[in-house]
């Protein structure tokens, strides 16, 4: 049960026991002067004013280094960027890492060390793929992962070894292997299975006691990377299944496990409503390309005004079928241990 | 911005200073009595996805079975899916249904003004149709009270108006979308500066504000810069500078409320007019006024009356608009690249040295914008 006393009072709630005769007039000025917080006009007004010179100045001395960027020596181009990145680095030592301002340091410190593999391989030319980029990128950031211990820098390393994965299987196409002959097939499979990894290291982490790792946007995040990049295969066998390749099935598989693993997990092992929510979500997508596949392209030949009914009663049950599941199984969380919950939310 | 108090902290606080006795304490608990947590987001979400998309196909559904060559039974179609939404959010009692209800009163606005639209023909269907939406909207307001349907209608029929207004964007009378815009910024801030009214309409007021930023958005796809035009002597209309007059005048009021009706600063003194940070700021309000598109200023005046206001949405909103509008000035000043880089790099500065100047001005702070204030004065008491 929710105590709306313990909700932070607003000025409509304030309006909303006035105009109910619970409060009168005298009372109901006094509430207002009592709910509205002090504005400190100064220190907003001089934020704004920094953020906003800061933006426009440093846009300007961009648009000013990309105008002259032609008639700028290769030093001058190289040894600026690593220039920057000391910078930060030291800036962020400097701050200390536990500062808000050392890890913005630091997190700007390792976006601009990609800057610099990227402005090195354009000067010199060396002809690497682009994966090799985001791959090497990833690599010297590692060192900065481990020692920030911010989960923004982790997000980042992921991301690039993401991109890394994407690009190699685009330099290296129809690769034959195993069930899965071409990149599409085998980007989709090392992004969950890298995905995966990922989510299951932040997991083990957390139960370690990591707390930089125990934001729930970050286990959101990698549920729905590892969730997503199967569903497109297994979506695509239940359109065309006519144009079904082996690999194909073997996705479908591997998507059905995820799911079935993902509800046990954030079901009984570490609760988490949201992460549910995700595979209930997924399974529901996946059921309604199912069901429409069997309305317009099943045994029936229904004509298409009458599929549009059914598929308005199809989509009717499934998300509201799953809602109150989700919403019954909530009900059951909260009535759940603590302890766990506390641990993994 | 400080977090708000609770209830019980205001109702105590109210007790304290006997504006609230024991039997209105039972009263106002027995009203705010615990009560079911509502769903989490993720089915609230689910819902609102389920409800939407089977509206859609059912709507698909009866317009192709039932009105394949009646074109003409669009309005009539358009109102009872209205009146049925309208119903079903009065008796229903589950989230779902109300979602339903909210998709069905969608279609029922589009069906209705395409229905319009239908049994009227040349310039009369652009106003039959403006008329309608605002119309539906008003009434709407009235009979359908959920705050996403009511910030949702009144949008929509202000861009049906801003549309109207647009048709002729050649013949250059670009001015009668800046009056447009300014009128919806007045009433943004008349019913963000008054409790009573932002109390009752909170969703219109977002409405207003967000019509006005869409119609300034849109305006600045092909407008031209009229203080530059007037500048270099060529003739303009004299409704192009009465968006920034309004805006002006909005910015000075907003300065007024900020400095008077809701808690100042400690720092500011009784008679506000004789701050220096107030003069400050109408100085500034005023250069804006002259120099920059309107879109800047007013998405600068969202940010201060949410802020104000404690509307957190609000302050987002006019900070993602005064981002846009800032983008949009800085890429469509007419000079090159070299040029651009030092304008911005000018104006940087600018605002850098302001930045510099207004902190050292500060008293009592020693120059340290994040240093708690201290007061001249005690705080002025309504």
């Amino acid at each position: 049960m929710v105590d709306l006393m313990e909700n932070q009072a607003s000025p409509e709630a304030v309006e909303e026991l006035h105009r109910h005769g619970l409060l009168s007039a005298a009372a109901r000025d006094a509430a207002h002067r009592f709910v509205r917080p002090p504005i400190d006009w100064s220190r907003w007004l001089s934020r704004w004013l920094l953020a906003t010179g800061a933006v426009l100045t440093l846009a300007g001395l961009i648009c000013l280094v990309a105008y002259n960027w032609n008639d700028l020596g290769t030093v001058l181009k190289l040894g600026g960027a690593q220039l920057l990145v000391l910078a930060c680095a030291l800036g962020a030592w400097r701050a200390g890492l536990d500062r808000f301002l050392g890890k913005i340091l630091l997190t700007s410190a390792g976006v601009l060390v990609g800057i610099a593999l990227a402005l090195y391989g354009q000067v010199y030319q060396t002809g690497a793929d682009t994966y090799e980029l985001f791959l090497g990128w990833a690599v010297l950031l590692f060192g900065w992962v481990l020692v920030g211990r911010l989960a923004a820098l982790w997000y980042l390393w992921l991301v690039l070894l993401n991109l890394a994965v994407c690009f190699y299987w685009e330099a290296h196409p129809r690769t034959s292997f195993f069930l899965l002959p071409d990149e599409e097939a085998l980007t989709a499979v090392s992004l969950a299975v890298l995905n995966a990894l990922a989510l299951a290291a932040r997991e083990r982490a957390v139960v370690r006691g990591v707390a930089f790792l125990g934001e729930r946007w970050l286990r959101m995040v990698l549920v729905l990377a590892v969730l997503g990049t199967l569903f497109v295969p297994s979506a695509m066998l239940v359109v065309e299944p006519s144009r079904a390749e082996a690999w194909m099935y073997a996705c479908a598989g591997v998507h059905l496990a995820a799911m079935v693993a993902g509800y046990h997990v954030y079901r009984r092992v570490w609760p988490d409503i949201g992460a549910l929510g995700l595979c209930t979500l997924d399974f529901s997508l996946l059921m309604i390309f199912v069901l429409g596949k069997l309305v317009f392209d099943g045994p029936v030949d229904l004509p298409w005004e009458l599929g549009m009914l059914a598929m308005a009663i199809t989509v009717l049950a499934v998300f509201s079928g799953t809602a109150l599941w989700l919403r019954n199984v909530h009900r059951a969380m909260r009535q759940g241990t603590p302890a766990v919950e506390a641990r993994h939310a | 911005m400080r977090e708000r108090p609770t209830m019980r902290a205001l109702l105590d606080h109210l007790r304290s200073r006997g504006l609230l006795n024991d039997d209105g304490m039972a009263a106002i608990a027995k009203k705010l009595a615990p009560q079911e947590p509502p769903p989490p987001a993720f089915v609230r979400v689910l819902v609102v996805l389920g409800a939407w998309f089977s509206a859609t196909f059912f709507t698909v559904f009866i317009l192709a079975t039932f009105f394949r060559n009646q074109q003409e039974n669009s309005l009539a179609m358009g109102v009872g899916y209205l009146a049925g939404a309208t119903l079903l959010h009065r008796v229903a009692r589950h989230f779902f249904f109300h979602q339903v209800a909210l998709a069905l009163l969608v279609a029922g606005f589009i069906l209705a003004l395409v229905g319009v639209g239908e049994q009227t023909s040349g310039a009369l269907e652009r106003d039959a149709v403006t008329a309608t939406a605002i119309a539906l909207a008003a009434a709407l307001y009235v009979l359908y009270p959920d705050d996403l349907q009511r910030f949702m209608m009144p949008l929509a029929a202000a861009g049906v108006a801003a549309i109207t207004l647009m048709d002729h964007p050649s013949d250059g009378q670009l001015w009668r979308l800046d009056v447009y815009a300014g009128l919806e910024l007045a009433a943004t801030v008349l019913i963000f500066t008054n409790v009573r009214l932002r109390a009752r309409f909170l969703p219109l007021g977002y409405a207003m504000a967000a019509g006005a930023l869409l119609a300034l958005a849109t305006h600045a796809v092909w407008r031209e810069e009229a203080i530059l035009r007037w500048l270099f002597g060529t003739n303009i209309a004299p409704f192009f500078l009465l968006l920034r007059l309004l805006a002006v005048a909005a910015g000075i009021w907003l300065i007024r409320w900020a400095a008077c009706d809701i808690r100042p600063e400690p720092g500011l003194n009784n008679a506000w007019w004789r701050s220096k940070t107030v003069w400050a700021a109408v100085c500034a309000i005023l250069l804006l006024g002259v120099l920059v598109p309107p879109g800047v200023l007013i998405a600068l005046l969202l940010m201060v009356l949410g802020r104000g206001s404690a509307e957190r949405r609000l302050e987002a909103l006019g900070a993602v608009a005064f981002a846009g509008f800032l983008v949009d000035l800085y890429y469509n000043v007419d000079v090159g690249f070299l040029e651009k880089s030092l304008v911005l790099i000018a104006s940087g500065v600018t605002t850098l040295c302001a930045w510099w100047v207004f902190t050292r001005s500060l008293p009592g702070k020693g120059g340290d914008p994040c240093a708690p204030s201290t007061p001249a004065s005690p705080l002025p008491q309504p």
